[in-house]
């Protein structure tokens, strides 16, 4: 499945503008590939597919991530964990039940990043059947790179990768980038707009992929170390920051705080929006 | 003077979720099918004091001696 | 707490992006406006001109509020009787010139039940010889990971007319109508919304300021404006909204159907282009085409002594079309101004098939200033 991306930017020249877009088209296309878990050439298959066998030598850009990995996971206290993809052989969120205890049960042996051995530029997964994913990281990343060539070259761009958003700088005039907020409540709903300058704006919710039983809403953000999502959290979650992936981040551990998500940020003086 | 360029594609896999803050087109203002409620509401009483037929465009919405 | 967020930071910079300063104004979900419209017919006839002050905002998490007023005040002739004196049906206005004020208010709450919602809604519209007063009430159920939004409603409508210069005469009307529409967004460029309302009307409907004069030889016949005390009605409106990317604007398509229990059938089209020309300005163009059928009792001339009759132009056959041309420019991070007028002319040769004869050409502009602001 793919999403609408977009571009917006001022430019000098038609041909000027229609570069600078081939060029952050192939940067992505790039991270795709090196990342992707449904590819079998790229390095995260390869990882995978490796677990319980033997280590792997990963690159340096690579190794920046998972770096990244283990501070969000250790700052989270295991909340952002790159290993939990491993639930998605127990729920299916495209059917109308939830798993069994012991479905889920049985996947946690296989999640944890506390169980995977990270030497830098060496990774290994101890056990077979143990996978990593950048689903929650490498959209994040695109966008920011796509934003860091755009800077490079003094570009003034709105980036939007299916809803990770980087505003490079204001528009002409010192004016906001109008971001559309379209409520969870589809066409009905009033829906209102955020006036971004600079920075990045990331999502979480769980309201589009979420199995509903009896009342209770069982969304795709998963807690790394129980299997299932919070209960009583928000139904999705937006944070402003310097990077989208820093955004993404905050946002995914704030679904799993639960009652508590609006305090987490707030504390640490982020601009938010929670629906509930 | 700067330009402005819109670029559009469609590449990037694996995310299917319609984000609510998504800078969609859904949510631009001009796809509002009523931009100014008051406006909408004007017109429709323009149109309606002059005019037999009315309606549909949602409950409520007074009569008026003009009609 | 700071420290996991300076942690997370510095893990990132540590990473080959940019790190932007976060530079954002508040989300705004609330939004207030003014309006003043003015609206002028040809020839001398009605003037209105008419401020208009709202509001939209959420006043608690699951709760939303709505609310308008406005003031119209009214200046000029009004058609008052149909003769064919001197040969040919000419449509005659009252010598008098009128000055009247009308007032208007509404509000509607809504409460948010989860993602489905409930709505209460009262409008009231008072003039110094007729008093409206409205209630409605709508559902909203979403369907279909909310891409569909279905509603469903009713409302009451209670009309009050009394007679200048007869204090002691009422009449009386009661419409209660319900309603029915589907909103779905079809594709991220587009959206669909197709509403079916009914309306059944009992009592007074007659227009009381309205003759009809026949001279039939040596003749005369005088007959006030007649109507069935009843009204039924079918509305059918269907909007499309098209975004088109290359060129970042937004194609408007409306169609309605109408018809009534008078005989009264009609069609309504409209055609919009929103397009944006900068970042302040966006401009949106509308062409409206609207056609309705004669009401079974529109008659120019007295036919009978007895029964319904009305030489009320509008229930005559007509075409009608509607030029207008709205300006907006956003100024800042919450304000918008707009700009806007229109041309309306009503025609009996734009129906659609044929019109009433010696129905006059009927001609008005209108012009309008806005102000909208959100917070």
């Amino acid at each position: 499945m793919s999403c609408r991306n977009e571009i917006q930017l001022f430019s000098d020249s038609s041909e000027t503008a229609q570069a600078a877009f081939e060029e952050t088209v192939e940067e992505v296309q790039r991270i795709e590939l090196l990342w992707s878990r449904y590819r079998p050439d790229s390095i995260v298959t390869c990882i995978n597919e490796s677990a319980g066998r033997k280590p792997v030598v990963v690159d340096e850009e690579t190794a920046g991530l998972l770096d990244y990995a283990a501070t969000a996971w250790r700052e989270s206290d295991g909340l952002f964990d790159i290993t939990s993809g491993v639930f998605r052989r127990a729920w299916n969120f495209s059917s109308d039940h939830i798993p069994t205890k012991e479905t889920v049960n049985a996947c946690l042996p296989l999640v944890g990043w506390d169980k995977v051995v990270w030497q830098r530029p060496e990774i290994y997964l101890p056990v077979s059947g143990m996978e990593i994913d950048f689903g929650g990281l490498g959209k994040e990343y695109a966008a920011d790179r796509v934003a860091s060539l755009l800077v490079e070259h003094g570009w003034i761009a709105l980036i939007n990768l299916g809803g990770d958003i980087v505003a490079s700088a204001p528009r002409p005039g010192d004016e906001p980038w109008q971001i559309g907020i379209r409520n969870p409540d589809a066409a009905s709903r009033l829906s209102g707009h955020l006036p971004l300058y600079s920075g990045a704006l990331a999502t979480s919710g769980d309201y589009e992929r979420c199995i509903e039983v009896n009342g209770q809403r069982y969304g795709h953000i998963l807690n790394p170390r129980s299997g299932w999502p919070a209960a009583d959290g928000p139904a999705s979650v937006s944070v402003i920051a310097q990077n989208c992936l820093l955004a993404g981040t905050l946002a995914t551990v704030a679904m799993l705080k639960g009652v508590e998500a609006k305090r987490w940020l707030d504390s640490m003086g982020t601009v938010n929006h929670l629906v509930w | 003077m700067k330009i402005f360029c819109l670029l559009s594609v469609l590449v990037l896999g694996g995310c299917a979720n319609v984000q609510p803050w998504e800078r969609g087109y859904l949510a631009k203002p001009e796809m509002a099918f009523d931009p100014n409620p008051a406006t909408a509401a004007q017109m429709q009483h323009m149109y309606a004091s002059k005019e037999a037929a009315s309606g549909g465009y949602g409950v409520g919405g007074g009569g008026c001696g003009c009609n | 707490m700071r420290s996991a967020l300076h942690a997370l930071a510095a893990a990132a910079a540590a990473l080959p992006l940019v790190s932007l300063p976060v530079r954002a104004g508040q989300i705004e979900e609330a939004k207030t406006g003014l309006n003043l419209f003015s609206y002028q017919e040809r020839d001398g006839r009605i003037g209105v001109l008419s401020p208009t002050a709202w509001v939209q905002a959420p006043v608690a998490r699951d709760l939303d509020f709505e609310a308008r007023v406005t003031f119209d005040s009214v200046a000029g002739a009004s058609p008052q009787y149909v003769s064919n004196e001197g040969g040919p049906v000419v449509h005659t206005l009252s010598s008098a010139s009128i000055r009247e004020w009308r007032k208007e208010g509404m509000f509607k709450a809504t409460r948010w039940l989860g993602d489905d919602s409930l709505s209460l809604g009262a409008d009231v519209s008072s003039e110094h010889d007729y008093l409206s007063q409205t209630l409605s009430t709508d559902a909203k159920f979403e369907f279909l990971n909310k891409n569909v939004t279905w509603a469903i409603g009713a409302s009451v409508t209670g009309d009050a007319i009394s007679f200048t210069g007869f204090p002691d005469i009422h009449q009386r009307r009661v419409t209660r109508g319900v309603f029915t529409g589907i909103t779905q967004i079809l594709s991220p460029t587009d959206i669909l919304q197709s509403n079916l309302a009914f309306t059944n009307g009992r009592g007074y409907f007659d227009d009381h300021y309205e003759y009809t004069v026949s001279f039939l030889g040596r003749r005369v016949f005088l007959d006030r404006d007649r109507r069935p005390d009843a009204r039924h009605s079918l509305s059918w409106l269907t909007r499309w909204k098209h975004y088109v990317p290359a060129l970042g604007a937004a194609l408007g398509l409306d169609y309605r159907y109408y018809q009534d229990s008078w005989g009264i059938r009609s069609h309504m089209s409209e055609l919009s282009w929103h397009q944006p020309l900068s970042t302040t300005w966006s401009a949106r163009p509308v062409v409206r085409y609207y056609t309705q059928s004669a009401a079974s009792f529109y008659s120019t001339t007295v036919a009978s002594s007895s029964g319904v009759s009305s030489s009320d132009t509008r229930l005559a056959a007509f075409g009608t079309l509607t030029l207008a041309f709205n300006l907006s420019a956003r100024l800042g991070d919450r304000d918008t101004f707009e700009i806007g007028a229109g041309r309306y002319v009503q025609r009996s040769s734009w129906r659609f098939g044929s019109g009433s004869p010696d129905l006059p050409r009927f001609d008005a502009s209108y012009a309008m200033l806005g102000w909208t602001r959100t917070f």
